[in-house]
């Protein structure tokens, strides 16, 4: 579904990508693990298309298309999910409206009439319960006077209307208790199926107990250093980075 | 200007008839800007309250007295004890003394470094020559107002303070100008030039004080430059009497990374006006301007400020806080100036004021005028009352009518006083304040009147 | 932002004016300039009564005296006002056979404008007196008003059938010296709406006037008066577009509202006059005094306008809070974009007690444009327990506009009390690409964005006119993000 190969990325000129290649298929969950600065949301932020980062090098194949050469919305509309670290705050747009233009901008890119409005209601009732949202925060703006948590479940609550084939979740366990943890956690694991795939962006172990990974790769100044499977990400937990530092 | 009106004709008038002897006062550096500045000044007249700037304070009446202008040299005979015992505040800071509108202190005011300068202006025109000129009278006259003008034209003293590079005053220098004459109502055109160079440091504390009930008018402009990454931090406090009319003109240019703070106290006067320029001349800049006036009786104060962001990366804060008592008029004119370049702006501007009488008045005119868009820029002006539901708690509580709305009040004017940070200054502003608000002000402590110190003197 | 954000500005901001078109219909109209004679012949052709001439000659003789003021911030260019056109009728292409009966062009033309002058065909729930020039073409639904004792017809018809209503209330909120472009109006109005609500009756649908500039080198000067007796309520609504054209036109209208004891007033406005085009040029010049009077005790009045066209706009509908425990609002979107001008805001003047006002302005800038808002509260002495509270918010789109707030507060009652606040902000890089990332386009997400923004207003307009006008402010802005 996704291969990454060899990529770099500038901001400012400096450089934060060094060469980045990973494989990803259907169906799988990639946890990215790294410590602080090791490029990890930048990674996030480069797949979703954000464009204060440049690109320099290298190739990303996204089924079957250069996927560097798609817009924002483009990539968005053909199934690529970023769950943001820190949402942002739209005021004034209700969470109705904005997620009626992000359902009907991927029903176009389809082909598909816009969604009518009760049809669009009973998908957004049904979806809320997956991360058990309140009913109250869909018809705020959107953001805006969200908890933390909430922030949080808000993106996974988008990602369960969206549908993505490919989910990049970029730190969406922090700032969470361990209550938002389980219920953002179950969501995610919940839209789970055979053909999407999710990335998991994260800092700690924690998370990784209730998304099991199916691979686990560390970044580390810009490139993956080291890969495995979910046992890695225990033994990061309890032995830290230095030691696959120090290996270099 | 179409017209000169009869008051402006009077000026015009006097400055033609004692020419010479403003000439002889002063270089020629100060008297070549002079003969500009009285044809400024024919073209611009005074501001009348068409003028947007002036819209709620006609000048003219303010100029419109028989005072008796001063030109020449005065004598002055001034015990400096004497002057701190009515309600000058002393601080432990360098001291630099006016009256009559001349610097009159003849000592060195700055001990501790040679290199810092602090004069009055006439003897700076002269022994600095070169220095004087590149800074002399090139921040007024873009002011285009006919007050700084007619000041151009006829002051001829002031106090001179230059900070070289590096340089940090290790005392704040009080700067105070006192209205001694006792016998006729006098009018006097002070000016100050201001020089911090790259990295200098200094604190200023400008109190005007009146050792006489007799009306008087004083006008005065300073230019002030703040070189790259200096710091520079100004007190004014205004505690003259009802007769006085107070007009300033503070212009300030400053460099990039450095920080200007302007802090004014208005206690008493008649007509205070108070203008403040900032032109913020680099990246970085900081620039804050907090007022307080606690005005009664037909006092009136207008405070007009003019802050311009003209590069990226510039900070400014403005609070202002008026508490309006008896008939007294507050006005607040502020604009924040956000330049197309000037991205990345921080501007924050309120005005908060208290009307406590029916016969109070207040008019504010807080301005954003804005031409970049990556700016985040606030203004706020409230004007209201004492808060009824903290006043009845207090008084359930057992505190006094009177105790619980000068507490309010305190409280009101303390988001103010906070922010000096000489901490002297700021503890005897407190209880100027405090015994302001408890109406024991327009009495001196140290003797039973104010009119009594003409005798002393 | 980004190239490709600065793309589609280059490429949307030129987006047309839908409503450019001109109509090919003759005019009877009166010669260039302005004289008494001008002021005369419009009174004759109208057969005004003698006083309405007088009414007229005062206000041109006062207008000669006066100067234009430029506390503004506006770059007027000068206008020469013996250049003017002051009174052009569409003439019909055969004898009408009734008053209710239009020229087929003419009904074409309104159609055009999503106005159809068909009762059958309105929206049931609005009455529409339609203005084209200096002539009021037609009103719809006067007779299922007029069964409830309101009136609501062209001024010109008030004056022949109500002479004393219009003689009563005419320049008793805005005289004919208020103001340099009041005084012109009242010196030379040609047509507009003039609308009676009786004691105790509650206008069953909106009212509503479009304004239509057709003919070349015209000014239109219309005047609406608007009367709420005791206890009644209106809600009333008025549009306006013009022709795209190189050349300035003058618009300079006044609207009067006089609100009696516990009567009601709202009062909404989408103006879109024709902006000019991407250059700058051409474009109304939209100079409008609007004021209401509150007299008795207990009326309301609300002012709504989302104001996206003209080349230059002046004009800050007002309030005088007479009548104790009166209340007013003022809600206002206005943009700009290209090289737009806007000075618009409100006047609030408290007289009465227990007065209330509420100001919500939002500002949009993009382009070049600039976007200012001003606006006076004053608490005149008596006026006990007055409440003001005043929102500003400016958005800047792009670094080429400007976004200024000019308020006035000036108080003059210790138990008034009156807060201003105001905002400026851009709309965020991340706003934008957070959008994006659900796949909703650029232009869409702005749309979105300043829809938010403007939320607050927007929700203030009838049903009907919230979704015009969304779709304004869209069309308005399109692409102006760089």
């Amino acid at each position: 579904m996704l291969s990454i190969k060899n990529l770099k990325a500038n901001i400012n000129g400096k450089e934060i990508l060094k060469g980045i290649n990973l494989e990803v298929k259907a169906g799988e969950v990639h946890a990215i693990m790294g410590p602080n600065g090791s490029g990890k949301s930048t990674l996030a932020s480069v797949l979703a298309g954000r464009e204060i980062f440049e690109v320099t090098d290298g190739h990303v194949e996204y089924m079957g298309e250069d996927l560097l050469e798609l817009s924002v919305e483009e990539r968005a509309s053909k199934g690529i999910f970023l769950g943001f670290q820190y949402p942002v705050e739209i005021p004034g747009v209700s969470m109705v409206n904005f997620m009626k233009a992000a359902v009907n901008a991927q029903r176009k890119h389809r082909g598909e009439e816009p969604i009518n409005a009760s049809e669009f209601l009973k998908l957004m009732r049904e979806k809320k319960d997956i991360v058990e949202l309140d009913s109250k925060l869909t018809g705020r703006s959107v953001n805006e006077g969200f908890s933390g948590g909430e922030k949080k479940r808000n993106e996974i609550f988008q990602m369960a209307m969206l549908e993505p084939k490919l989910s990049i979740l970029d730190e969406t366990d922090s700032g969470l208790d361990i209550d938002a943890l389980r219920i953002v956690a179950n969501g995610v694991t919940k839209l789970k199926n055979k053909d999407n795939a999710t990335v998991v962006i994260t800092h700690y172990q924690r998370l990784l107990d209730y998304i099991v990974p199916d691979f686990v790769h560390v970044l580390y100044k810009g490139k993956i250093i080291k890969s495995g499977t979910k046992e890695l990400a225990l033994e990061l937990e309890e032995k830290g980075y230095d030691w696959l530092i120090k290996d270099l | 200007m179409s017209t000169t009106t009869e008051i402006e004709k009077k000026y015009i008038d006097f400055y033609i008839d004692h020419k010479a002897i403003l000439d002889q006062q002063s270089s020629d550096i100060v008297n070549k800007h002079r003969t500009q500045a009285i044809e400024n000044f024919k073209f611009l007249g005074l501001p009348t309250s068409n003028d947007e700037r002036y819209k709620y304070t006609n000048l003219s009446k303010v100029f419109d007295q028989n005072f008796d202008m001063r030109v020449g040299e005065q004598i002055v005979d001034l015990n400096v004890e004497s002057i701190f015992k009515c309600d000058v505040i002393r601080l432990d800071a360098y001291l630099a003394l006016l009256a009559k509108g001349q610097y009159v202190t003849k000592e060195r005011v700055v001990s501790h470094d040679e290199s810092i300068i602090v004069c009055s202006l006439k003897e700076a025109a002269k022994k600095y020559s070169q220095l004087f000129e590149k800074y002399y009278n090139q921040l007024a006259p873009q002011r285009e107002d006919g007050v700084i003008e007619l000041n151009t034209a006829l002051a001829f003293d002031g106090v001179f303070i230059y900070v070289p590079k590096g340089k940090v005053v290790d005392k704040p220098i009080q700067i105070v100008n006192l209205q001694v004459d006792g016998k006729e109502n006098n009018a006097i055109q002070l000016r100050h030039l201001i020089v911090l160079e790259d990295r200098a440091e200094a604190k200023l504390i400008f109190c005007d004080d009146s050792l006489t009930s007799n009306e008087h008018l004083s006008s005065a402009v300073a230019e002030v430059f703040v070189g790259e990454n200096a710091h520079l931090e100004m007190s004014k406090m205004q505690n003259e009497h009802n007769e006085s009319r107070n007009i300033s003109n503070t212009i300030v240019r400053q460099s990039a990374h450095s920080v200007v703070t302007s802090n004014t106290v208005s206690l008493l006067g008649g007509v205070i006006r108070n203008n403040l320029h900032i032109e913020m001349d680099g990246e970085y800049c900081e620039a804050n301007a907090y007022g307080i006036a606690l005005i009664d009786k037909a006092q009136k104060v207008d405070t007009f400020t003019y802050i311009h962001h003209a590069h990226p990366n510039c900070n400014s804060n403005q609070l202002y806080k008026n508490i309006i008592d008896d008939e007294a008029v507050g006005v607040f004119s502020g604009t924040v100036l956000v330049d197309k370049n000037a991205q990345k702006t921080n501007a924050f501007q309120a005005n908060n004021n208290i009307i406590l009488t029916d016969k109070a008045k207040m008019n504010t005119k807080p301005q954003l005028v804005i031409y970049a868009d990556d700016v985040k820029c606030s203004h706020g002006a409230t004007v209201g009352q004492l808060d009824e539901n903290a006043m009845f708690y207090m008084r359930a509580r057992g505190i006094e009518e009177k105790d619980a709305k000068m507490l309010l009040m305190y409280a009101f004017a303390d988001d103010v006083i906070r922010k000096m940070s000489i901490t002297s200054l700021r503890e005897n502003t407190e209880d100027l304040v405090r015994r302001r608000l408890s109406g024991e002000l327009s009495l001196c402590r140290n003797c039973s009147s104010r009119i009594l110190m003409n005798s002393t003197l | 932002m980004s190239n490709d954000q600065d793309k589609i500005l280059e490429e949307v901001t030129g987006s047309d004016y839908k409503y450019g078109f001109v109509t090919d219909i003759e005019n009877d109209a009166i010669a260039k300039g302005l004289s008494e004679d001008t002021v005369r012949l419009i009174s004759e052709k109208k057969k005004e009564p003698e006083w309405l001439l007088e009414y007229r000659l005062n206000a041109y003789r006062h207008w000669l005296t006066m100067e234009q003021k430029e506390w503004a911030h506006l770059d007027i260019p000068e206008i020469d006002f013996q250049n003017i056109i002051y009174y052009s009728a569409p003439k019909p292409k055969k004898e009408l056979a009734s008053m209710d009966e239009v020229d087929p062009d003419l009904r074409e033309t309104f159609e055009k404008l999503g106005i159809p002058l068909d009762e059958q065909k309105l929206l049931s729930g609005v009455a529409v007196d339609a203005v084209m020039d200096s002539v009021s073409v037609k009103t719809t639904f006067k007779q299922n008003l007029a069964e409830l004792g309101i009136i609501f017809c062209s001024f010109s018809e008030a004056v022949q059938e109500y002479p004393d209503l219009v003689k009563k209330y005419l320049g008793s909120v805005v005289p004919s010296r208020d103001n340099y472009y009041a005084a012109l109006n009242s010196a030379v109005f040609s047509d507009g709406s003039f609308c009676y609500i009786p004691k105790g009756v509650r206008c069953p649908m909106e009212l509503s006037t479009y304004f239509r500039i057709n003919a070349a080198n015209t000014g239109q000067f219309e005047r609406t008066l608007i009367v709420a007796d005791e206890g009644s309520y209106v809600s009333y609504l008025e549009g306006c577009t013009a022709p795209q054209r190189d050349e300035n036109q003058l618009h300079a209208a006044i609207v009067e509202i006089y609100v009696h004891k516990d009567a009601e007033v709202k009062y909404s406005t989408v103006q879109n006059w024709y902006p000019g085009d991407k250059e700058g040029k051409g474009g109304i010049y939209n100079f409008v005094t609007k004021r209401g009077m509150l007299h008795g005790d207990n009326s309301k009045l609300s002012w709504t306008q989302v104001e996206t066209g003209s080349a230059i706009t002046w004009k800050y509908p007002s309030c005088i809070l007479k009548g104790n425990n009166s209340t007013a609002e003022f809600y206002s979107v206005a943009v700009t974009n290209n090289y737009q001008q806007a000075d618009t805001g409100t006047k609030m003047i408290h007289i009465g007690k227990n007065t209330k006002s509420t100001i919500v302005s939002k500002g949009i800038s993009a382009g070049k444009s600039n976007n200012s808002y001003r606006g006076l509260v004053k608490v005149a002495k008596g006026a006990e327990n007055a409440r003001n509270f005043s929102q500003c918010d400016s958005m800047l789109l792009g670094d080429k506009c400007g976004a200024h707030t000019y308020p006035y507060l000036e108080v003059d009652n210790p138990t008034a009390i009156v807060e201003h606040e105001a905002t400026t902000s851009k709309i965020g890089e991340d706003q934008i690409f957070y959008c994006n990332q659900r796949g909703i386009e650029t232009e869409d997400a702005i749309g979105l964005i300043v829809n938010g923004y403007a939320k607050e207003v927007l929700n203030q307009l009838p049903m009907e006119f919230a979704v015009e006008a969304q779709k304004l402010l869209q069309i308005s802005l399109e692409g102006s993000v760089g």
